[in-house]
């Protein structure tokens, strides 16, 4: 062993110093100091890949995901607002707002005097903001762009080059009809959030929820695939309001206020069987697509928020209520040929003096007179009753926002007069609506019905949500009873009648005039130059299918309900009734009074 | 063990060593291919992804256009002003019935 060992050990002497061999020996230890330099890089490398890849790896992989993903935020869809045919009454588009990264613009001054006059925005202003946010990293400069401008906009960053500025996609409220249904519609703010009308009332459902996903991005900033995932769109409403019969009430309600040179009007049309709200319709307006450039009293919706002294319109539930009651007859006459009558030392007038009239003619011409002396038989604690069953005094219960009660007080609180003021429609405060819902009542045989505007919520899916069926708030006289006023109403617009402007060829119309005069709180006294004139009724009279009701506030010229609200009320149902093909069925003008339910 | 032997057996080593490299390259050729095409398919589908939010966005414009146009107003201004008619009175309304039902304007459902 030690032989061998000697052996190798002389023979590598011999080889080391073969002096051929010595160059190659001085390689070779080059290449040992180079292969320990290598393997030294290799080990540094292997150490740094095992510290990157598993002593930081956590951290490090959140940071590249923060690098090569981003995370986008899906709009949600605000739900479509239909009218009962599904004719879109509001949708929504998507629009492009425009931001800036104040820290990247360099050339402040060129960039606000072009971009300026492109969003509408003072240069000098838009300069300032720029200037004052420069360390900020996101400023909106305008929301919603329409389409025109936010490509002008794009062509100008282009072409001038221009850094920092940059378009979102959001998405913005569209009311294709315009002015139409605006007050019942309402309109959304700037983040789509409901404000007024159907869209504040059913905000919650039609709102849909943002929800966010991840998108992939290459170096380059372009987006790979990313989770398909879509933004919970809003649920959709379907109204009960025709689109076709909510123009013809407003155009016919526009050309009365401008006719009459009035304050403002109120229209609105329902089914009396079911309480649906077909139109409804203000005057002055506003178009919901620009809310932002009317007045609070343009965007009112008197229909439900403004109260007025309903005048003779409230004799039709006088007469309802004493029928009901049994203390007058068809048959019982009234002498009112004085022309007024003092109750509690207060004169009150009739307009045109009369002899001896019975019951019903006391509500075809409207007397003041008999109504007060039918107002006294009754007296006050029973009518107070029938006012508050008729649903005065009290919110209908619309889906509208904002809807006021209305102002009756309670009979301990009544003067000497009041009764007598009540029976002329004086000393309460009603909404048209609260009105209509009455008359609806009459109409339908006796039942009041809650009003209602939306029928029925669908998903994005078009599988129902909620469903709104008729509600029956309850029975407020007989069906007999009913009939009898209804066939009284009827005799208003005849010959002989206050509203005969309200004729229609071909159908019965039932309804009742109303002059109220406006309360001034200056003088403490009922205004003369200013009045509410205003028709309520319903057509066909026997068989209604719509009720309507048109208040005209301070008309100039002429003052009385049949002359300025009834003609408004007959040209609303001849275009509707041609609309609806509902056919004309009277030839004659029979008018046959029931008899009295006694 | 004879020359032979050791000869046939280097052989067979040589030539699985040359297979398992062509392996390990095929495999590596086939990882990239996959990847790259992966790759392709995602660029493919972000570009769809995008090209379907325009069509969506532009269903919506299109959509509300159309509702515009359909207006009562409008029709009404185009039918008075543009063509001249004038609103027939009630008893000259005709309702001409139609073979097939009509259902309701549902551009928008979906």
């Amino acid at each position: 062993m030690a032989k061998r060992r000697r052996q190798k050990t002389e023979t590598r002497k011999l080889w080391d110093e073969d002096p051929v061999r010595i160059p190659f020996q001085r390689s070779r230890k080059r290449s040992s100091v180079l292969v320990t330099v290598i393997l030294f890089g290799f080990a540094v490398i292997f150490l740094r890949l095992v510290n990157l890849m598993v002593i930081d790896h956590k951290k490090l992989a959140e940071r590249a995901a923060e690098q090569y993903t981003v995370k986008e935020i899906l709009i949600p869809q605000r739900g479509i607002i239909w009218d009962r045919r599904m004719r879109e009454m509001a949708t929504s588009v998507e629009a492009d707002s425009l931001y800036a990264v104040p820290s990247k613009i360099k050339d402040t001054r060129n960039l606000s005097r072009e971009l300026a006059p492109l969003i509408k925005v003072s240069s000098k202003k838009l300069n300032m903001t720029l200037l004052k946010k420069k360390d900020r990293d996101f400023i909106w400069l305008a929301r919603k762009l329409d389409m025109n401008t936010a490509l002008k906009v794009s062509a100008l960053r282009e072409q001038a080059g221009y850094g920092g500025l940059g378009f979102l996609t959001e998405s913005k409220r569209y009311y294709p009809k315009g002015f139409t249904a605006s007050h019942i519609l309402g309109f959304t703010d700037i983040d789509n959030k409901g404000i007024a009308g159907i869209e504040l009332m059913y905000d919650k459902y039609l709102r849909g929820e943002a929800s966010s996903v991840y998108v992939s991005m290459d170096a380059r900033g372009n987006s790979l695939s990313g989770d398909v995932r879509e933004a919970v769109a809003g649920n959709n409403l379907l109204l009960t309001i025709d689109e076709r019969l909510q123009y013809i009430v407003e155009k016919e309600l526009s050309a009365a206020v401008k006719k009459w040179k009035a304050k403002a009007g109120v229209a609105i049309m329902m089914n009396p069987m079911t309480g649906e709200i077909l139109a409804m319709a203000d005057r002055p307006t506003y178009d919901p697509n620009f809310p932002g450039k009317s007045r609070p009293y343009q965007r009112r919706n008197r229909a439900i928020t403004d109260l007025y002294e309903p005048g003779s319109t409230m004799k039709a539930v006088l007469a309802a209520a004493a029928l009901e009651e049994g203390v007058v007859g068809l048959d019982e006459e009234f002498d009112v040929s004085q022309g007024y009558i003092v109750v509690g030392g207060k004169r009150i007038r009739d307009v045109h003096k009369h002899e001896i009239i019975t019951f019903p003619e006391v509500i075809q011409k409207s007397s003041n007179v008999g109504a007060v002396q039918i107002g006294l038989k009754l007296g006050k604690e029973r009518y107070y009753n029938y006012i508050r069953k008729f649903g005065f005094g009290k919110k209908t219960g619309i889906d509208l926002p904002g809807e006021v009660r209305g102002i009756l007080r309670k009979t301990e609180d009544w003067s000497g007069t009041s009764l007598a003021a009540l029976s002329i429609g004086q000393e309460i405060g009603v909404t048209p609506l609260q009105l209509l819902a009455a008359y609806a009542a009459i109409a339908n045989g006796g039942v009041l019905m809650k009003p209602y505007v939306v029928s029925d919520i669908i998903s994005p899916a078009g599988k129902p949500v909620k469903s709104v069926s008729p509600t029956v708030r309850r029975r407020v006289i007989s069906e007999e009873t009913a009939a009898v006023v209804r066939d009284i109403l009827k005799t208003v617009v005849e010959e002989g009648g206050t509203a005969t402007k309200a004729y229609i060829k071909g159908n019965l119309v039932a309804g009742k005039t109303g002059t109220a005069q406006i309360f001034d709180p200056r003088t403490g006294r009922y205004s003369r130059k200013r009045y509410v004139s205003s028709f309520v009724g319903f057509v066909p009279a026997d068989n209604p299918r719509i009720a309507l009701i048109v208040v005209i506030y301070e008309p100039k010229g002429s003052v009385y309900g049949g002359v300025v609200a009834a003609p408004v009320f007959k040209n609303i149902v001849e275009h509707t009734f041609a609309y609806l093909d509902v056919p004309m069925e009277r030839e004659e003008n029979q008018i046959v009074l029931a008899s009295t339910p006694r | 063990m004879s020359g032979r032997r050791i000869k046939n057996t280097r052989k067979r080593t040589t030539l699985i060593k040359a297979g398992f490299f062509l392996y390990v390259c095929v495999c590596l050729f086939a990882i990239v291919s996959l990847r790259t095409a992966v790759f392709n398919l995602e660029y493919e589908l972000g570009r769809l992804n995008r090209l379907k939010a325009d069509l969506v966005r532009e269903r919506k414009m299109v959509v509300a256009q159309s509702a515009s146009l359909y207006s009562t107003q409008k029709i009404e201004d185009m039918a008075v002003k543009r063509l001249g008619m004038t609103m027939p009175e009630r008893e000259n309304v005709f309702f001409v019935k139609r073979t097939a039902q009509a259902g309701p304007y549902r551009a928008s459902m979906r």
